[in-house]
């Protein structure tokens, strides 16, 4: 085989190789933001405060500016709405997570659990995604989601969506 | 989305540049790897040949065991006189020459690809917080976003860079040892010749 045959070869050989790597999906596609939504496990927050600008990344913009776009402000204002309400949510189960009487006391681990908020508030398709090694903990945390289900009103802004969340009910000792 | 549309424009001349590159690795890892220096023994016996049997035998013998290495045993074992020495000294830079053709595009790719990935990094950045600004609001997914499509391309070209440095010190090791044995073969010849 002559040398430019042997180039011509290997520039196929080539060829195919970045076809087969680029058929791969290396890259992680980012989901569309629309239905799941996953709630950090330190999600608590000054949300839940009626402070008006709850989170930080909120903190940086200023209603004074000049924002004259309807529907940005709409956005905005939904998109602040359903953090604070999301919040409430998050505070709702972790009141409920350890029930009088319970021994969790000396357990630790996170449970990871996944859930539909329905129009009307309630939860449903509660699906345990990561267990924490131990079914009390698992157990004790589908009953603070159960029993949290319609406990948080959500705000008049946010009336009709449904969505479904992601949710870690952290265990740590006693704290 | 593909990885060439996430990753930006950048993606497309590193794409060239990668199947280039992987191309030249594979075709200088053929050469490399079928043109091999005879080994010492083997010399040994073309010696002998030589000793035993004549110049004629011993540089077809040579040109039987290593054909990418014909000419230069062609001289090595010529008659003795003016234009020996310039005989194998052309030989030698002939068979050097073959053998060192399109390491400098390695050594060229391996060095550029990282920075045009950084290139593509950077004008990934200036994209992302161009749309953040222009968003007036800050979002975090806006610039996550674009930071981490901007990363691929440093990704891509550190994927090309990394192989291509490798390859080329290793055949750059390779074209050395080769330029040794046949000087080594040279004075052999030579002080073999001046026995006879």
């Amino acid at each position: 085989m002559t040398s430019a045959r042997t180039i011509w070869a290997c520039v196929v050989i080539s060829l195919c190789l970045h076809w087969f790597a680029l058929e791969r999906h290396w890259a992680h596609t980012p989901e569309p933001a629309g239905e799941s939504i996953v709630i950090p496990a330190d999600f608590d927050l000054s949300v839940g405060a009626s402070s008006g600008t709850g989170l930080a990344l909120e903190q940086g913009f200023s209603p004074d500016t000049e924002k004259t776009d309807h529907e940005d402000t709409l956005r905005r204002l939904r998109r602040q709405a359903l953090k604070r309400f999301l919040a409430q949510v998050h505070g709702a189960v972790e009141q409920r997570r350890r029930p009088p009487g319970s021994d969790l006391a000396d357990l630790i681990g996170n449970a990871r659990y996944r859930f539909h908020i329905r129009p009307d508030d309630t939860f449903s398709e509660i699906v345990l995604l990561h267990s924490s090694g131990n079914p009390k903990l698992d157990a004790a945390a589908r009953r603070a989601i159960e029993s949290a289900s319609g406990a948080v009103e959500r705000p008049a802004l946010l009336k009709g969506q449904s969505w479904t969340i992601v949710i870690t009910v952290k265990y740590q000792y006693s704290l | 989305m593909n990885i060439l549309q996430q990753g930006g424009v950048m993606m497309w001349p590193l794409l060239v540049l990668s199947v280039a590159a992987l191309a030249v690795i594979l075709e200088r890892f053929v050469v490399f790897t079928t043109s091999r220096f005879p080994s010492p023994s083997t010399l040994d016996g073309l010696l002998e040949t030589f000793r035993t049997q004549g110049r004629d035998a011993a540089a077809l013998k040579g040109a039987e065991t290593a054909p990418a290495f014909g000419a230069f045993f062609q001289a090595c074992f010529s008659e003795s006189g003016n234009g020996r020495e310039a005989a194998i000294q052309s030989a030698g830079d002939d068979i050097l020459f073959r053998f060192n053709a399109r390491l400098d595009f390695l050594s060229t790719a391996a060095a550029t690809a990282p920075l045009m990935g950084l290139l593509g990094t950077v004008l990934g950045m200036i994209n992302a917080f161009s749309r953040l600004s222009s968003s007036g609001d800050v979002d975090i997914t806006v610039l996550a976003g674009g930071i981490w499509q901007a990363l691929l391309t440093t990704a891509a070209g550190l994927c090309i860079a990394i192989p291509a440095v490798l390859a080329h010190r290793w055949f750059c090791r390779e074209y050395d040892k080769i330029a040794h044995a046949m000087q080594h073969t040279a004075r052999l010849a030579a002080i073999r010749d001046t026995a006879s």
